[in-house]
C-alpha cells in the first residue's frame, strides 16, 4: 500500500507513476491525500474528484496519544477510475453532526466516465458504465456489471453476480458464469497485444487495461 | 385460433424464456421437479398445446402435467359447481357456460382487449390532434400509453337510462350510481394525463366522461343496430343472452345466477355492472325467446312480454327480496302461481323442508333464476385451489409417455374422460383416491 | 440489454431440434460440414434472438464436446438468499413463508428502491425504543405515513406489517381468522337451524363482514377451507369429521350408495337430489356476489383523484397478492423477493457444467466449464486507419462505446457508418486451448433482411497459435512471439500496445499473429438504409422486402411494427460461421466421442463449429 503522495518523479507525461504501479493523472483533483489508500496499479484519470477530505471524525478523537491517520478511500488494485468521476465518501447526519464514512473500492473495478460514486463498498471485479450514480451507503458485492446512466438509490445493497440498471436501480440480470474471463492472470486467457480496445474484458482482470494507458 | 402464421418454434422460444425466469427469479422452486398443473382453454390447438408440452418436459423436467380448463377453475375459484364464465381476454371475450364442473358450450366475440386499446388509442389521437396546433404531424401514442392510460383511468358507464326500447324493469342499481347519472356537473369534470413518451411532454386534459367512450365501444357498441354484428363480434352483453338462451332451461336457471365475468379487461371500474345491468334489461325486454323477430305476429308478442312483465312486478312488489322463481319464458307461470300462493301447511312437507335444511345445502345454494353476478379469484386462484386440495384431474400427462408419442399417445376416446372427470371432483376422487394407475391417458376436452 | 458496438454473440444451436422431436435424438453431433451447407444462420429471423448469446453466458459440457446456453441446461437451486440482506433462507421457511425476504427488506412500491427504517422520534419528548419508526424510501421519498402506518420497532419489520393495515388498523393474524371464521360459521348454522320458516333471510346478515372489504387472501383461505370441510364431509375416512353429523339418512350416504350401484345415475343425481358438493353459500365460504357500489366508488375516486392517485401498471404488478389494487392509497411497501445460487447440468449427459460454492457470501465454484475455455473468442473492431482525434479523454457523449476507454481507436462512431464506404474491420480469434487450431471462416456475401451490407473476410483460413503458457513465450523469445505482417512492435509477452498500424489490406493474408491469437481484416461495405435509384446491389433489395414479414404474422400488429423495423434495419450484424480443427492428446474418457477419422494414434482430431453473430453498428442514415 502507498500513499499516492509518495510519487516519484517521472518525465512529463499525463500520468504520475508511483512506486506500486499506481498512475495518477496529473489533471487529477486529489484533496485529503492522506487519507486515500490506493493498492498499486490502480489508474486515477484526468479529472476526477477523490475527496479524502472528508474522512470519519470520530475514529480520530477516540484514539489515545498516538495519532492515526484515518482512511477514508481506499482503492484496491488494478482498478482504473475513468474521466470525470467522483469519489466521495458517505455521510450521514447524526444528532445534528456529519459523520463520514470509510470507503472501500475494490481490486479489478473499472469505474466508467462522469460517475459519482459514494458508496460505502465497491467489491471486486465490478464494471461501472458511464453516467453512473451511487447514492451513498451503496453496497455492491462482487461481479457486478453497472450499465451505463444508471442511479442506485441509498443503502441499497447489490448482490454479486448481478446485472443492474434504470433509475432507480434494479437487477435486471445475471452475469453468467464466464464473466470477466479466466481470471488466472499471466495474460493465458486473454488477448496480449491484440491491439485496440478488447484486450480486456468487463468484469475481468484490468492489468492489461491498466499497462496500455500511458 | 388460427397457427398458420404462427411460428411455433418462436413461441417454443418465448414460452421457454418466460418459464425460465418465472422459474428462476419467481418461484424460486427446489431442484426436485414439480408436477405442473396447466390451466388451459378448452380450445387451445393442439400444435401449440404441444409446443408448451414439450418445453415443460423437455426443458422443466416435470414429471406429470396436468390439464385443467380455465372456465372450470373459474368456477372453483367462486365457490361454484356451475357458472356462467364471462372471460374478457385480450384477443376475444369467451363466453362458457359451466354445469356441474362440465363445459356445455361456449360462445366467443373479438369485443375484447385488444379492440378497447384500439379504440382507447383513438380516443387518446383525436384528443392529442385536437389540442396541437393546425399543421403538426398527427398524433400517434405508443401502445404502452394507450394501455397504461385505459388500465389506470379508463372506466364503463352505467347503463343508460335515456334508452327507452328497453322496457322498465326495478332498478337494482345502488344509489350512488343513479345520483352520478343524473347529476350533471359544471364544469365538466376532466383529467389531466401525462403523456411521458412525447418530448416534451405532453399533458392532455381530456373530459372525464371521454375515457368511458372507449369500453362504450368496443364492448358494447350501443350505437350498431344488432342485425349489423358478424357473428363473431357480437356485444358482450348479447353474447352472453345467446348464451344463456341456447342453453337448456334448467341449465339456464343455474347459470344465468352464476355469472362469473373474469379476465384481465373485467377490472375496468364499473364494467362488470353494466355488464349484469344490460343484460337483465335484455332479458326483461326479451324473455327467453330465441325468435327476434315475429313479423306481423309481433303485437301478439308484445302482449306476451308486457303479461310477464306485469307478473314479475306483481311478484316484486309482493316479495321484494324473496329468491324468485325462473324467469322462463317458454313456461310463463299462471298468475297468481304456487308460489305467490300462501302454501298450505303440510305437516309431512314441513317434516322434510326441516330435514332438507338440517342435512342439504343451505337456501342459498339453490338460487337460480336471477341475473346475479359473482365474484371469481381467476382461473390460476382455482387451479391453486385445486392442486391444494390434491385433487386427481382427468387428463394427466406423464412425461415418459408424452416423451415417446406426444399428444397422439392420447387415447382418442373422448368417452374415456367423462365418466372419470366426473369423479374427479365428485366424492370418491376428491379424497384422494383419484382413478389410480391409468393405462392410457386422454386429452378429454382438448381431444 | 443493449450491448454497444461491438458485440459478438454465440449461436447454441439447441433450439435447432426440431420442436416435436425428443430431445435425445440430437445427442449425435453432426458434422460441421452438413451444417455448412444446409443454412446460413440468419441474425435477423425473429427465433434468432433466442439462441444467440454472449460467450460469459455460455458453458461447455466436455463429455458431449458441444456448447451449452442457458437454455440447453438443466437449472437446480442450491440455496436461497435475501438480496439485500444477503442471509440465506433455508428451503424449510421458503416452503411455508414464500419466496420473500421475511426480515426487515422491502422495496418501494412507487419505485421499487430498497427502503430503510427511519425514526420519526420527537426531540422533544424521545420515546425509549427512539420510535415510532417508518419505512422510506431514499429514492422517492414514499413513505409508509402515505399510507398511515408507523411501526413501534426498528426490527421485526414484516411481522409488524402483517399485523398493521393501511391506516394503522390491526389486523388479525391468519390463525386469528380462522378461528373467527369457523366461530361465525357455527353460528349462522345454527341460526339457519334455528329459525327454519324464515329460512330466506340470508344466515350471515349478522354478521359484519363486508364482502367488499375481503382481500384476495381472505376469500381464498374460505374457499379452501370451504372446500376442505366438504370434502371431510363427503370421505369416508373421516366419518366423524367435526361439525357434521353423518348418518344413513344423509344424501350424501345415499348418493355414495347409489354411485357403487349406478354409475350412470350420477347424471340425474345432482338435479334430483341436493348437489354431492354443494356450492359455497356465502362470504364465509368465499362466496363474493358482485356488487355495483365499489365499481361506482372507484369511478368516483377516478373522477376526484385524478391521473395522480392511480397506480401504473408495474406498480399494481408489484403488489403482492393484490391484483386488483388501483389507488395509491392501497400501496403497500412490498417485501424483497429472493434469489438463488444454481447449479447446471447439462441436459443431454446430465454432467454438473457449474456448481457455485454453496456460502451466500462465496463467489467461486466448484466446478465451471465455462465456454471460453473450449473456444475461441471472437471480437471485432473498426481498422480506424485516420484518428480524428487524439485525445486520450474519452468523449463524454452518450454514443461513445463505455469499453473504449482505451486510447487508439476513440474516434471510431460504431453507430455510424458510413453506407456505400468499404470499412475496414479487424476480427481478431483468440485461442483458449493448449493447441494449436486451424480456422475456418465463412460468412454470406450480403447480411440479409432489407438493408444488404456486403461482407468480405480477406483471409478466411489462418491458424492460431496454442495458449501455451506465458512464459514459455518469453522464454523462447520473439520467435513465438507477435509477429506483425507489417513489422510493428514485436510485443513479447505482453505486447499489449499494437497500434494496429503497418498491415495490408491483402487478400489472402492475416493482418496480425500472436502467441495465441490471429487478426484478420474483414472488410464491410454497410448498405443504404433507404434504396438508391440507380445503384445496384447494395440497396434495399425487393425481394428482401417480402421475407421480412414472415414470423410477424398478425397483420394488424404490421403498421405498429415499421417503426421497428427501421430502427432493426440500421444494426449491422454479420453471421459469421467459425469452424475450428485441432488435435490434442486423447483423453481416456474422450475415446469413444472421438471422430472415428482420428484414428488410434496418441493425437485426435477435433472439430468444433458454431455460428456467431458480430454486430459491427449502425448504418447513417444519409
Amino acid at each position: 500500500m502507498s500513499r499516492p503522495s509518495a510519487r516519484k518523479a517521472a518525465p512529463k507525461g499525463e500520468y504520475i507513476e508511483t512506486d506500486s504501479g499506481n498512475k495518477v493523472s496529473r489533471r487529477s483533483a486529489i484533496t485529503g491525500t492522506a487519507n486515500i489508500t490506493l493498492g498499486g496499479k490502480t489508474v486515477i484519470m484526468a479529472d476526477v474528484h477523490l475527496r479524502g477530505d472528508l474522512h470519519s471524525t470520530r475514529a480520530s478523537t477516540s484514539t489515545s496519544g498516538k495519532e492515526v491517520t484515518p482512511t477514508s478511500i481506499s482503492i484496491g488494485r488494478c482498478t482504473v477510475i475513468s474521466t470525470g468521476s467522483v469519489i466521495k465518501p458517505p455521510c450521514r447526519v447524526s444528532k445534528g453532526q456529519v459523520h463520514y464514512y470509510p470507503m472501500k473500492i475494490g481490486d479489478n473495478v473499472f469505474v466508467g466516465p462522469n460517475c459519482t460514486i459514494s458508496a460505502i463498498q465497491v467489491a471486486s471485479y465490478v464494471h461501472v458504465g458511464a453516467n453512473v450514480v451511487m447514492h451513498p451507503f451503496v453496497m455492491v458485492k462482487e461481479n457486478v456489471k453497472i450499465l451505463p446512466n444508471t442511479v442506485i438509490p441509498a443503502h441499497m445493497v447489490i448482490p454479486s453476480g448481478s446485472i443492474v440498471a434504470g433509475r432507480p436501480a434494479r437487477v435486471v440480470g445475471e452475469v453468467g458464469e464466464g464473466w470477466g474471463g479466466d481470471r488466472t492472470g499471466a495474460g493465458g486467457g486473454l488477448g496480449v497485444g491484440g491491439g485496440g480496445e478488447k484486450q480486456w474484458l468487463e468484469g475481468g482482470d484490468l492489468r492489461e487495461l491498466v499497462r496500455s494507458i500511458k | 385460433m388460427d397457427l398458420s402464421q404462427v411460428d411455433l418454434g418462436l413461441v417454443e422460444d418465448k414460452f421457454e424464456r418466460t418459464m425460465r425466469e418465472a422459474y428462476n427469479k419467481h418461484f424460486l422452486l427446489d431442484p426436485k421437479p414439480r408436477r405442473i398443473l396447466l390451466a388451459l382453454s378448452p380450445r387451445m390447438p393442439h400444435p401449440l398445446m404441444s409446443t408448451v408440452l414439450q418445453v415443460l418436459f423437455s426443458s422443466f423436467q416435470a414429471p406429470s402435467i396436468t390439464l385443467m380448463s380455465s372456465p372450470v377453475l373459474s368456477t372453483v375459484a367462486a365457490g361454484l359447481r356451475s357458472a356462467l364464465v364471462v372471460d374478457i381476454g385480450w384477443a376475444e371475450t369467451i363466453v362458457t357456460s359451466v354445469c356441474e364442473y362440465r363445459e356445455i358450450q361456449e360462445k366467443r366475440t373479438v369485443r375484447a382487449g385488444k379492440l378497447l386499446s384500439r379504440e382507447m388509442a383513438k380516443l387518446l389521437n383525436a384528443e392529442l390532434d385536437d389540442e396541437a396546433e393546425p399543421g403538426t404531424s398527427k398524433a400517434d401514442v405508443s401502445f404502452e400509453e394507450a394501455e397504461e392510460v385505459l388500465m389506470r383511468v379508463g372506466w364503463c358507464k352505467s347503463k343508460p337510462k335515456s334508452n327507452r326500447r328497453t322496457l322498465y324493469f326495478p332498478a337494482r342499481t345502488s344509489p350512488v350510481l343513479e345520483e352520478f347519472e343524473d347529476a350533471v356537473e359544471l364544469p365538466e369534470p376532466t383529467l389531466k394525463i401525462p403523456l411521458p413518451k412525447n418530448d416534451p411532454l405532453i399533458e392532455l386534459t381530456i373530459p372525464f366522461a371521454a375515457l368511458a367512450k372507449p369500453a362504450e365501444q368496443a364492448l358494447f357498441a350501443p350505437d350498431t343496430p344488432l342485425s349489423d354484428f358478424d357473428d363473431h363480434e357480437l356485444p358482450l352483453h348479447h353474447l352472453i343472452y345467446r348464451a344463456l338462451v341456447s342453453l337448456p332451461i334448467d341449465i339456464r336457471r343455474l347459470c344465468m345466477s352464476r355469472i362469473i365475468i373474469t379476465g384481465g379487461v373485467s377490472n375496468l371500474p364499473g364494467l362488470k355492472s353494466r355488464i349484469l345491468a344490460e343484460l337483465e334489461a335484455l332479458v326483461q325486454q326479451r324473455g327467453w325467446d330465441p325468435v327476434r323477430s315475429y313479423g306481423s305476429a309481433s303485437a301478439r308478442h308484445e302482449q306476451i312480454l308486457r303479461q310477464q312483465k306485469d307478473n314479475i312486478e306483481l311478484r316484486h312488489s309482493e316479495a321484494d327480496d324473496k329468491v324468485t322463481e325462473s324467469l322462463d319464458a317458454d313456461n310463463p307461470p299462471p298468475p297468481l302461481s304456487a308460489g305467490l300462493q300462501d302454501p298450505e301447511h303440510d305437516a309431512i312437507d314441513a317434516k322434510l323442508a326441516h330435514l332438507a335444511l338440517r342435512n342439504g345445502p343451505p337456501p342459498e345454494c339453490a338460487v337460480g333464476g336471477t341475473v346475479r353476478g359473482v365474484q371469481s379469484l381467476g382461473a390460476w386462484a382455482g387451479a391453486s385451489l385445486v392442486s391444494q386440495l390434491r385433487i386427481k384431474g382427468i387428463v394427466e400427462i406423464e412425461r415418459e409417455r408424452f416423451l415417446k408419442d406426444g399428444l397422439f399417445g392420447a387415447s382418442r376416446e373422448k368417452e374415456v374422460s367423462v365418466v372419470p372427470q366426473r369423479q374427479s371432483l365428485g366424492p370418491g376422487a376428491l379424497g384422494g383416491r383419484g382413478a389410480g394407475e391409468r393405462a392410457s391417458w386422454t386429452l378429454g376436452v382438448w381431444a | 440489454m443493449a450491448q454497444p458496438f461491438p458485440y459478438t454473440y454465440y449461436s447454441c444451436d439447441c433450439c435447432d431440434s426440431d420442436a416435436t422431436a425428443p430431445r435425445a435424438e440430437r445427442t449425435s453431433q453432426l458434422p460441421p460440414a452438413d451444417d455448412e451447407d444446409a443454412r446460413t444462420f440468419d441474425p435477423r429471423s425473429p427465433r434468432a434472438n433466442y439462441s444467440l448469446y454472449p460467450l460469459e453466458h455460455l458453458l461447455y459440457c466436455e463429455d458431449c464436446q458441444q456448447i451449452r446456453c442457458p437454455r440447453c441446461v438443466i437449472e437446480e437451486t442450491l440455496n436461497w438468499y435475501c438480496p439485500s440482506c444477503l442471509f440465506e433462507v433455508p428451503s424449510s421457511v421458503i416452503k411455508t413463508d414464500g419466496n420473500r425476504c421475511t426480515r426487515n427488506c422491502y422495496n418501494c412500491p412507487v419505485c421499487t428502491s430498497p427502503m430503510t427504517v427511519n425514526s420519526l422520534e420527537d426531540p422533544a419528548k424521545p420515546s425509549p425504543s427512539g420510535g415510532p419508526f417508518i419505512l422510506s424510501c431514499p429514492y422517492c421519498h414514499w413513505s409508509t405515513v402515505e399510507i398511515g402506518i408507523t411501526l413501534e420497532k426498528h426490527t421485526g419489520i414484516t411481522s409488524q406489517l402483517a399485523r398493521t393495515a393501511n391506516g394503522g388498523k390491526y389486523i388479525p393474524s391468519q390463525k386469528e381468522r380462522d378461528k373467527e371464521r369457523e366461530r361465525r360459521l357455527q353460528l349462522s348454522h345454527r341460526k339457519s337451524r334455528d329459525v327454519l320458516s324464515g329460512s330466506d333471510d340470508s344466515p350471515t346478515v349478522d354478521i359484519d363482514t363486508d364482502p367488499s372489504s375481503m382481500s384476495h387472501e381472505d376469500i381464498f383461505s374460505n374457499l379452501s377451507a370451504f372446500y376442505k370441510s366438504q370434502i371431510a364431509a363427503q370421505t369416508p375416512s373421516y366419518p366423524f369429521s367435526p361439525g357434521h353429523d353423518i348418518n344413513f339418512s344423509s344424501p350424501v350416504a345415499y348418493s355414495r350408495l347409489m354411485t357403487i350401484y349406478s354409475p350412470t345415475t350420477s347424471k340425474k343425481r345432482w338435479q334430483e337430489k341436493p348437489a354431492v358438493m354443494r356450492e359455497s353459500s356465502g362470504p364465509l365460504e368465499g362466496l363474493i356476489e358482485h356488487d355495483s357500489a365499489a365499481d361506482n366508488l372507484a369511478i368516483e375516486r377516478l373522477k376526484k383523484e385524478g391521473w395522480a392517485s392511480t397506480l401504473t401498471p408495474s406498480q399494481k404488478l408489484a403488489q403482492v397478492s393484490k391484483p386488483d389494487t388501483r389507488f395509491d392509497d392501497s400501496l403497500r411497501p412490498i417485501p424483497a423477493l429472493l434469489c438463488t445460487k444454481r447449479g447446471k447440468r447439462c441436459r443431454d449427459c446430465r454432467h454438473i457444467l457449474s456448481k457455485p460454492e454453496s456460502k451466500i457470501t462465496s463467489t467461486r465454484y466448484k466446478i465451471k466449464l465455462v465456454a471460453f475455455n473450449h473456444i475461441p473468442r471472437l471480437s471485432i473492431r473498426a481498422l480506424a486507419s485516420s484518428p480524428s482525434s487524439t485525445s486520450t479523454t474519452p468523449a463524454p457523449t452518450p454514443t461513445t462505446p463505455s469499453t473504449s476507454t482505451s486510447t487508439s481507436t476513440q474516434a471510431f462512431n460504431y453507430n455510424a457508418l458510413k453506407p456505400g464506404i468499404p470499412i475496414p474491420f479487424l476480427l481478431h480469434l483468440l485461442n483458449p486451448l493448449f493447441d494449436p487450431i486451424r480456422v475456418t471462416l465463412a460468412t454470406p456475401k450480403f447480411t440479409s433482411g432489407r438493408v444488404q451490407s456486403q461482407v468480405t473476410i480477406l483471409c478466411p483460413q489462418f491458424e492460431v497459435g496454442a495458449n501455451t503458457d506465458v512464459w514459455d513465450d518469453a522464454l523462447t523469445g520473439s520467435a513465438l512471439g507477435s509477429v506483425k505482417k507489417g513489422g510493428g512492435p514485436s510485443g513479447g509477452a505482453g505486447g499489449g500496445g499494437g497500434s494496429g498500424g503497418g498491415g495490408e489490406l491483402e487478400a489472402g493474408k492475416i493482418w496480425e499473429k500472436g502467441r495465441n491469437w490471429t487478426t484478420v481484416v474483414v472488410e464491410v461495405v454497410p448498405g443504404f438504409l433507404r434504396g438508391i435509384p440507380g445503384f445496384g446491389g447494395s440497396g434495399r433489395s425487393p425481394a428482401a422486402t417480402t421475407s421480412h414479414g414472415h414470423g410477424t404474422g398478425n397483420d394488424d400488429d404490421a403498421e405498429e411494427l415499421e417503426d421497428a423495423e427501421d430502427e432493426h434495419d440500421a444494426v449491422l450484424e454479420i453471421p459469421v460461421f467459425v469452424r475450428i480443427e485441432y488435435e490434442t492428446d486423447a483423453q481416456a474418457e474422450d475415446r469413444s466421442l472421438v471422430d472415428p477419422r482420428g484414428g488410434k494414434g496418441e493425437k485426435v482430431k477435433r472439430e468444433e463449429a458454431f455460428w456467431t453473430v458480430v454486430g459491427v453498428g449502425r448504418i447513417q442514415d444519409v
